[in-house]
């Protein structure tokens, strides 16, 4: 392998698993028979992946109607791969071949019964989130948490708005607090918390998090910093088209809170 | 589902523009993942990675086809015939604490645009506009930050990361 095509080959494979390829550039990977290698990379993103929604502890159920929609389309695929019932039962022969096969048919057929729901054991691998009350509580109760209160801006969606902001840097976790700031209709637009970090450029604030206000009164909603924030020196609200944005022109400030220096 | 639906249900609402894309999406995983079960090597990787492997080249095929779906659009050109061929086979195991450790042995930069990439879901130009770095350079760390990962989770290839690093300068 030359290393001009090793290199073009772990650029490709590494754009193809973070970014995905056009029809041009993926062409050229597949000559160049990468696939060992982005594979290895794409299980590594995926670990990535998975160690951050861990993290994060950000995990919500899937809606119910769509888990009835997807749980309705199963059947016929569920019934391609798993072997006939009677084969699932069967005890394990004494003396079967000791291959990898059997164990890699098994652990196939475990885990399409696990995803299928057959098998209701409780999650091991993925963490289960903890109600936002909860978390806040539990942040509210350490000494190196820091709580800010509201200041409301003169934006019509603040004119009742108050609470608090309780953010905990080691945790890299925290839950904001809103009371009467104006439900929102997702459809037209959506809150979005930037964090203001002192070890980052101002211009780039670190997206904290697009979330909805449904109900009048007392909200609660966790934070969900994309990026380590390594000191918060301003916490804002803004509104945003639906779906938030990348970095918000700040056109319509909502509330800010600045913790305490 | 009851198992990974929350992994897969994050993953879909940051990688989709509307909630109605990301429901289509979570579908789509699942079945995936079902057809795909036989081909799970539990010597090589946990079912969790396993899945989000899945969920995440499925949502990177969708969002692949809506930006192909807009360009064919704008240029009035019929819609390219697309296939996804699914690659069979998983070869790594990744534990939690090993990729945590990974993660802290890569620089700031690097942990960021990772997570931007493989989590959040963004795009090269949307980590540009994140993090305000030129877009070139969101490039060259992304690659390198996840052959590093990949490189540390694999063992600790050396010659990769280094050649990783080589790239970077040139």
């Amino acid at each position: 392998m030359s290393t001009l095509r090793s290199n073009r080959g772990d650029e490709l494979a590494c754009d193809a698993v973070l970014f995905g390829l056009d029809a041009t550039e993926a062409s050229e990977l597949e000559a160049l028979a990468y696939d060992d290698e982005q594979l290895a990379l794409e299980l590594a993103a995926a670990a990535v992946a998975l160690a951050e929604f861990e993290r994060a502890g950000d995990g919500e159920p899937i809606p119910t109607k769509l888990a009835e929609r997807i749980l309705a389309a199963r059947a016929p695929v569920v019934a391609e791969v798993l072997p006939p019932a009677a084969d699932r039962v069967r005890p394990l022969p004494v003396r079967r071949p000791a291959t990898a096969y059997v164990g890699w048919a098994l652990a196939a057929a475990a885990i399409v019964l696990a995803i299928a729901g057959w098998s209701r054991r409780p999650s091991d691998s993925v963490a289960t989130p903890q109600s936002t009350s909860a978390v806040r509580e539990s942040l509210l109760g350490r000494a190196d948490a820091i709580k800010a209160g509201w200041t409301k801006t003169t934006d019509e969606a603040a004119a009742s708005a108050s609470g608090d902001v309780v953010w905990h840097a080691a945790t890299q976790s925290g839950v904001m607090r809103f009371d009467g700031l104006a439900p929102n209709d997702p459809a037209l637009f959506q809150y979005q918390l930037s964090i203001f970090d002192e070890t980052r450029d101002e211009a780039h604030p670190v997206d904290g998090g697009v979330f909805d206000v449904t109900a009048r009164g007392e909200v609660l909603v966790p934070i969900a910093a994309k990026l380590h924030v390594g000191k918060p020196k301003l916490f804002a609200v803004t509104v945003e088209k639906p779906g938030g944005v990348v970095v918000s022109k700040r056109a319509r400030i909502v509330v800010t809170a600045a913790p305490p220096t | 589902m009851e198992r990974y639906g929350p992994l897969v249900w994050s993953l879909a609402r940051k990688y989709s523009p509307s909630t109605a894309e990301a429901e289509d999406a979570v579908q789509d995983i699942f079945l995936d993942v079902w057809r795909s079960a036989g081909r799970f090597d539990p010597e090589r990787s946990s079912e969790a990675t396993f899945v989000a492997m899945i969920a995440r080249r499925r949502l990177l095929d969708l969002r692949r086809r809506r930006v192909r779906r807009r360009d064919d659009e704008e240029l009035d050109e019929n819609r390219l015939e697309h296939g996804e061929p699914m690659n069979n086979r998983t070869e790594h195991n990744a534990e939690a604490s090993l990729v945590s450790r990974a993660m802290a042995k890569l620089e700031e930069t690097e942990r960021d645009v990772l997570v931007l990439a493989s989590y959040h879901g963004l795009t090269q130009q949307e980590i540009a506009s994140q993090t305000g770095m030129p877009l070139g350079t969101v490039k060259t760390i992304a690659r390198r930050a996840l052959m590093r990962v990949r490189s540390l989770l694999d063992g600790g290839h050396t010659e990769t990361v280094a050649k990783a690093d080589a790239d970077v300068q040139t």
